[in-house]
C-alpha cells in the first residue's frame, strides 16, 4: 500500500465527517462523490410487506432443521475421500482389463505410466487411463474426488519437472485448470450439505497449494514459466470460487449452470424450486406485479 | 460488533428461532438500505433482503454458513443478487423505472423527478465501477463500514480496500468527465 493510498483514506474520513481536504488535488477527487450524494435518500420500505417477509422468514426457520453431524463428517480430507464410494482397486483392475483389450499391451506398461512424467514417452498412456478412469465414474461426488486427485497429480508433474530442471509443458497447467474447472462445475450438480463439505476442503487444499506453487516460483528465478503462473491462477480462480460457494451455494451453481448449458436462461431464477428443503422466499412477486428477483424461470 | 456476531452465530447455527429474529431485526434494515442503493427500487431491494437471509437460513441447514463474520457475510450475498439482477434488468437509463413517488426527500413532482434522475445517474456511475471498487465506495461512503469491516466483506487486506477506494474514486472522476461532462469545482 502506497503513502498516496493512505492520504486519499485520511482525506475520505475528513470528507466523511464533513472537515475541510487541505490537499487540492485530493479535494477535486472527493468532489466526485458529490454527484453520488443522492443515493443518501433512500425509500421506506413497505412495513406491511417487511413484516410479511420478516415472519416468513423465522417460519422457515422453525421447518429447518440443521444437517445430521454424522453427515457433515463423512469425507475427512481430499484424499482420504477417494477411498469412500468406490473402490479403486476395482476400478483400476477394470483400466488395466480395457488398456490390455485397447492395445495388447502388458500391465506392466500401466503400471509403469502411473508415476511417468510429461517428458517421458509413457506419459499418453497416463493420461489414457485417467481418462478412461474418469469415463468409468458415474457418480458425480466419485467424479470430483477423481478430478481432484487428478489435480494434484498434475501438480505434482509440475514440481517434479521443476526440480529436475525440465521445462514445464503448458498442456499440463491447462489440464490442471480443466480438471479444476469440471470438478467445480460437477460440484454444482451436489446437494447443499455435500457442496459445502467439498468446498470447504477444495478451498483448503487449493490454499496449500497456492503456497507450493509460490515456493516452486521463487526457486524459478526472476521469470517464472508460463505453465507455472497458468497454475497459479487457475488455482486462485478455485480457491475464489469454493470461497463464494460457501457463502453463497445457489450463486456458485447459477454461475456454474451458466456455462452448463447453452439453452439454459441466461440469468436463471435466484430463489431454488420449491421443494424439499430449498428456500422460497415470499413476496416475489411484487403487490404492483413487478419482477422480483425471484420470478424469473426455475432454477436448472 | 464482532463478540455480539460470535454471540449470534452461535444461536443461529443451533437455528434458535429467536437468535434469528434478533439477527433479522437487527441488521435487515441496513441491509436494505445497501440493497436499495444499488438497485434503486424499494420492492426489489426488499426481495434481496428476504431471498440473502433466506440464503443464509439455508447454508445453516446445510452445515455451512459463515464462521464469523456474519454482517460481512450478509453483505456479500446482497451484493452477489445485487448484481446478478442488475445482470439481468440491464438497460438505458431512460428506460428504467425511476420510481419517483418513493424519494424521500420530493417536495413536489419536479424536484422528485429530478432527484430521481440523479439517483439513476449516481447508480449508472457506480455500475460501471468494477464489483470491488462500487462495494467499498458504497460501504465506505453510504453504509458506514470501517476499512477493517469491509476488509471482512472483501476477503481482502485492508491496505487492498485503501487501493480499491483510491482506485474506485479516480475510476469514478474518469468516468463523470469522459460522459457526464463533469467539472471541477473551484479550489
Amino acid at each position: 500500500m502506497s503513502k498516496l493510498e493512505d492520504r486519499v483514506d485520511q482525506a475520505v474520513s475528513s470528507y466523511r465527517a464533513g472537515k475541510p481536504i487541505k490537499d487540492p488535488d485530493l479535494q477535486s477527487l472527493l468532489e466526485t462523490m458529490d454527484t453520488l450524494k443522492p443515493l443518501e435518500d433512500v425509500p421506506a420500505p413497505d412495513l406491511v410487506r417487511s413484516q410479511q417477509l420478516r415472519q416468513a422468514f423465522l417460519t422457515r426457520a422453525k421447518e429447518t432443521l440443521p444437517v445430521s453431524l454424522p453427515e457433515l463428517k463423512r469425507h475427512i480430507g481430499w484424499k482420504n475421500i477417494l477411498k469412500k464410494e468406490r473402490s479403486p482397486m476395482f476400478t483400476f483392475v477394470r483400466i488395466l482389463i480395457l488398456l490390455a483389450v485397447a492395445f495388447g499391451g502388458t500391465t506392466a506398461t500401466a503400471f509403469a505410466a502411473q508415476d511417468s512424467l510429461p517428458s517421458e514417452a509413457l506419459y499418453p498412456v497416463k493420461s489414457l487411463m485417467e481418462d478412461v478412469r474418469l469415463a468409468l465414474t458415474s457418480d458425480p461426488e466419485a467424479e470430483v474426488d477423481l478430478l481432484l486427485q487428478f489435480s494434484d497429480e498434475r501438480m505434482e508433474e509440475i514440481a517434479a519437472l521443476m526440480e529436475q530442471g525440465l521445462p514445464v509443458p503448458d498442456a499440463v497447467a491447462t489440464q490442471l485448470q480443466s480438471h479444476l474447472n469440471l470438478a467445480l462445475k460437477t460440484c454444482a450438480e451436489l446437494d447443499d450439505a455435500a457442496l459445502l463439505q467439498l468446498m470447504a476442503q477444495i478451498q483448503t487444499r487449493s490454499q496449500e497449494q497456492l503456497k507450493v506453487l509460490e515456493k516452486l516460483g521463487e526457486g524459478s528465478g526472476n521469470q517464472p514459466e508460463d505453465a507455472l503462473q497458468l497454475a497459479t491462477q487457475a488455482m486462485n480462480n478455485v480457491r475464489v470460487t469454493a470461497e463464494g460457494a460457501l457463502d453463497d451455494p445457489i450463486t456458485f451453481r447459477l454461475h456454474q449452470g451458466k456455462n452448463r448449458s447453452p439453452d439454459a436462461p441466461e440469468y436463471p431464477d435466484m430463489l431454488p424450486a420449491n421443494g424439499t428443503g430449498d428456500s422460497q422466499g415470499p413476496g416475489n412477486k411484487g403487490s404492483n406485479g413487478k419482477k422480483g428477483p425471484g420470478d424469473q424461470d426455475a432454477t436448472p | 460488533m464482532v463478540s455480539q456476531e460470535t454471540e449470534w452465530l452461535e444461536g443461529a447455527r443451533r437455528l434458535d428461532e429467536s437468535t434469528l429474529a434478533v439477527i433479522y431485526d437487527s441488521l435487515s434494515p441496513e441491509l436494505y438500505n445497501y440493497s436499495c442503493r444499488l438497485v434503486g427500487d424499494a420492492e426489489t431491494a426488499e426481495d434481496i433482503v428476504s431471498e440473502t437471509f433466506f440464503r443464509f437460513l439455508r447454508a445453516l441447514g446445510a452445515g455451512g454458513g459463515p464462521k464469523d463474520h456474519l454482517r460481512a457475510y450478509l453483505y456479500r450475498i446482497i451484493h452477489n443478487l445485487a448484481v446478478d439482477h442488475h445482470r439481468r434488468r440491464e438497460e438505458p437509463l431512460e428506460n428504467q423505472d425511476l420510481d419517483v413517488q418513493r424519494s424521500p426527500s420530493a417536495e413536489n413532482p419536479d424536484d422528485a423527478v429530478e432527484h430521481s434522475l440523479a439517483q439513476a445517474q449516481a447508480r449508472e456511475v457506480l455500475w460501471r465501477l468494477t464489483d470491488e471498487q462500487r462495494q467499498v465506495i458504497v460501504l465506505k461512503f453510504f453504509q458506514g463500514l470501517s476499512n477493517e469491516e469491509i476488509a471482512a466483506v472483501l476477503k481482502k487486506p485492508v491496505g487492498a480496500v485503501k487501493s480499491l477506494q483510491h482506485r474506485g474514486l479516480k475510476s469514478m472522476r474518469r468516468i463523470l468527465e469522459k460522459d457526464f461532462a463533469f467539472t471541477e469545482g473551484p479550489q
